[in-house]
């Protein structure tokens, strides 16, 4: 399916559920639509267009009007909607990760630093925290890393450059220059949302094998199964969302989308492998809760090593590589 | 490319004496001195001066023997600073544990105690299986042929000083770094998948509190000419100095004894403690009578191969002989 189509099925799906989830299959539609389409519309938007073809030289040139009668020119035009996909405040760079994370989440403390103008209230347009601009400050509110800044940062260096020019058509060397901000922008957003997905993918862990220790006591699991869900909704629509920036992620994306598979493993340790030519699901069996929880162990560790992951948020075998540092290296020649 | 090679190798050369993690840690050298001039002092009533002297005895410590263990160190360091990442790391080993766990076991059994015990279980859990591995590992080494062919190269130390700790042959120090990396991966794959991220270890110093005691109570002095040893039932559960010095004794009562590093249990098990003898003045190599060129580099690098090929060769010549690199020594 291309994707419109993926999103067209997707409401077509969540349509004929109970508020969006599916208890039968396990699929959370709310959680799938919204954080695919994030990938799908915003990253691909910015990351596939905006950075990508319109920066070319004869596309929408810097020596015009955006349209007639624009105060901004093509090229200022092209860089803002993509700075807008983003989704952190203007004012990102005055602030640090956790207070951007706290406006996005309504924190009445972060209300100072979100209000840049003063006016007593908060500018949708240009004092929100959005999308994976909060994700972003997400991941970077663990200190390990910068994602936030660094995309920012890019942002408006890159503007400057294109204002600086004057209303003029951008030389080569200021295209070239434009082009490397715009690299540092991609790669960045690329690793912001492989650090969602690995954040979720230690979430369906911990989901997975407290599901499975409920079912063999016989406790309760409907909550239990329901957070699996939303987790695996979340996850999944992240790891799809990796693959809407316009480049073939190539092997990364094939062992990405059969480790997570088309659904969460469900209590009889069936999943959803296909569809008919009606679409309508099909479920085979496949692996049980627990190896299917290992298969979020190698999700993880496929993240970190393909996007070179620094925040690990939520990492299930954090403690192994924590123990490992503290005891040393092993490389001793003490002879006894 | 060279610049990193030389500042990883000069802040490896400095861990050696300044992390508490390594037994020549300036620290635990400062112990073993004090131990020693109080032993010497105390008990064997040495004038604090004659003491000094006993401990900084210049035919110890400028022996060619001596000279040598230095050498070794610094052409070591040199080796391992290039080897070092090529070794099998303890992570992966971990990982691979982990998952082989969780596979096998099928689940994640969730066994709730407090931090504090967890920790005590795993720092006493590493302690013991690390000191077993260390002595097993040791047993192999006199037991086997051709790695008898390598540990020579420490046996052959005809003085001792706290250095001489470190005068390992590289393919047996390659063993080493593997063994303590099967111990720490499989430890600590264990038990964070019993007790997930409760898991830590106690520490004084960075160093594990047990290999803490170790070190501060005199570790170093295993390798010295100061015979410090212990009650004699005390020697049938913690190895002394003296007891390790037998182990390099060139007295053919002393072979084969002593393979222990903290504990003589294993040695008890398997029957080759040897309790300290205190009015017996020990020499110490492999044989009683001292070969002219037993500490040149060629002898200590390259004749282990020779001997070990020999010893390969030979095997394959007569099938029925492989079993001799194996056998009893």
């Amino acid at each position: 399916m291309t994707g419109p189509e993926v999103i067209e099925f997707m409401i077509k799906k969540a349509a004929a559920t109970n508020k969006g989830f599916d208890p039968l299959t396990g699929l959370d539609y709310t959680q799938l639509i919204s954080k695919f389409a994030m990938g799908a519309v915003f990253y691909n938007q910015a990351v596939d267009n905006y950075l990508d073809e319109k920066l070319e030289a004869g596309n929408k040139p810097n020596g015009k009007a955006y349209k007639e009668g624009t105060a901004y020119t093509g090229k200022e035009h092209v860089w803002d909607e993509a700075f807008g996909y983003f989704g952190v405040p203007a004012h990102a760079l005055t602030m640090d990760a956790k207070t951007a994370y706290a406006i996005a989440k309504g924190k009445k403390d972060a209300f100072k630093a979100a209000d840049a103008n003063n006016d007593g209230m908060i500018d949708l347009k240009t004092e929100m925290t959005f999308a994976h601009g909060y994700y972003a400050a997400n991941a970077d509110k663990g200190g390990k890393s910068d994602y936030m800044h660094t995309i920012t940062k890019a942002f408006i260096d890159g503007r400057e450059l294109i204002t600086s020019a004057n209303g003029e058509d951008l030389t080569a060397e200021q295209r070239e220059a434009l082009m490397g901000y715009a690299t540092v922008i991609k790669t960045n957003w690329e690793k912001v949302i492989a650090e969602a997905a690995f954040k979720y993918a230690g979430s369906v862990y911990k989901d997975a094998i407290a599901l499975q220790a409920a079912v063999e006591s016989n406790a309760d699991i409907e909550k239990l199964y329901r957070k699996y869900a939303k987790h695996w909704g979340e996850l999944k629509g992240f790891a799809m969302s990796l693959q809407t920036g316009g480049k073939d992620l190539g092997e990364t994306a094939v062992q990405l989308n059969r480790l997570i598979g088309f659904s969460p493993v469900l209590l009889g340790n069936t999943q959803i492998t296909g569809i008919d030519a009606e679409g309508n699901y099909q479920q085979s069996n496949s692996v049980s809760l627990n190896e299917y929880a290992l298969n979020m162990l190698k999700v993880q560790q496929l993240l970190k090593d393909k996007f070179s992951l620094v925040a690990n948020n939520n990492d299930q075998l954090a403690n192994l590589s924590d123990l490992a540092d503290k005891l040393g290296s092993a490389d001793s020649a003490e002879n006894d | 490319m060279f610049e990193t090679f030389i500042s990883e190798f000069s802040s490896d050369i400095y861990a050696n004496f300044f992390d508490p993690r390594k037994r020549l840690f300036i620290g635990y050298l400062g112990c073993a001195l004090l131990i020693a001039l109080a032993w010497l002092t105390l008990l064997k009533k040495q004038q604090i001066k004659h003491a000094w002297r006993t401990c900084f005895d210049k035919q110890v410590w400028f022996s060619k023997s001596s000279q040598a263990d230095g050498l070794i160190f610094i052409i070591n360091r040199l080796l391992f600073t290039v080897l070092a990442p090529a070794l099998l790391a303890k992570l992966t080993i971990a990982t691979f544990m982990f998952q082989w766990l969780q596979s096998t076991v099928g689940y994640r059994p969730l066994i709730l105690l407090e931090d504090w015990q967890i920790a005590a279980c795993f720092t006493l859990w590493l302690f013991i299986l690390d000191d077993f591995a260390r002595f097993y590992l040791h047993y192999l080494m006199h037991r086997w042929p051709v790695l008898w062919a390598f540990h020579k190269v420490h046996h052959s130390a005809r003085t001792m000083t706290p250095l001489t700790v470190l005068r390992t042959h590289p393919v047996e120090g390659v063993l080493f770094s593997l063994r303590s990396s099967l111990v720490q991966g499989i430890s600590i794959a264990l038990f964070v998948f019993l007790f997930a991220n409760q898991v830590d270890l106690i520490t004084v110093l960075g160093a594990n509190v047990l290999v803490f005691a170790f070190n501060v109570t005199g570790s170093n002095l295993r390798h010295s000419h100061i015979a410090i040893h212990y009650w004699q039932p005390l020697e049938r559960w913690l190895i002394s100095p003296a007891q390790h010095q037998i182990h390099h004794s060139t007295a053919t009562r002393h072979f084969d004894k002593n393979f222990g590093a903290t504990l003589a249990v294993w040695d008890r098990l398997f029957g080759c403690l040897h309790l300290s003898e205190p009015d017996t003045q020990l020499s110490f190599g492999i044989s009683k009578t001292e070969e002219p060129d037993e500490h040149t580099l060629k002898q200590l690098y390259l004749q282990p191969f020779a001997e070990a090929v020999l010893l390969v060769k030979n095997a394959l010549r007569k099938p029925r002989i492989f079993k001799i690199l194996i056998q009893r020594r």
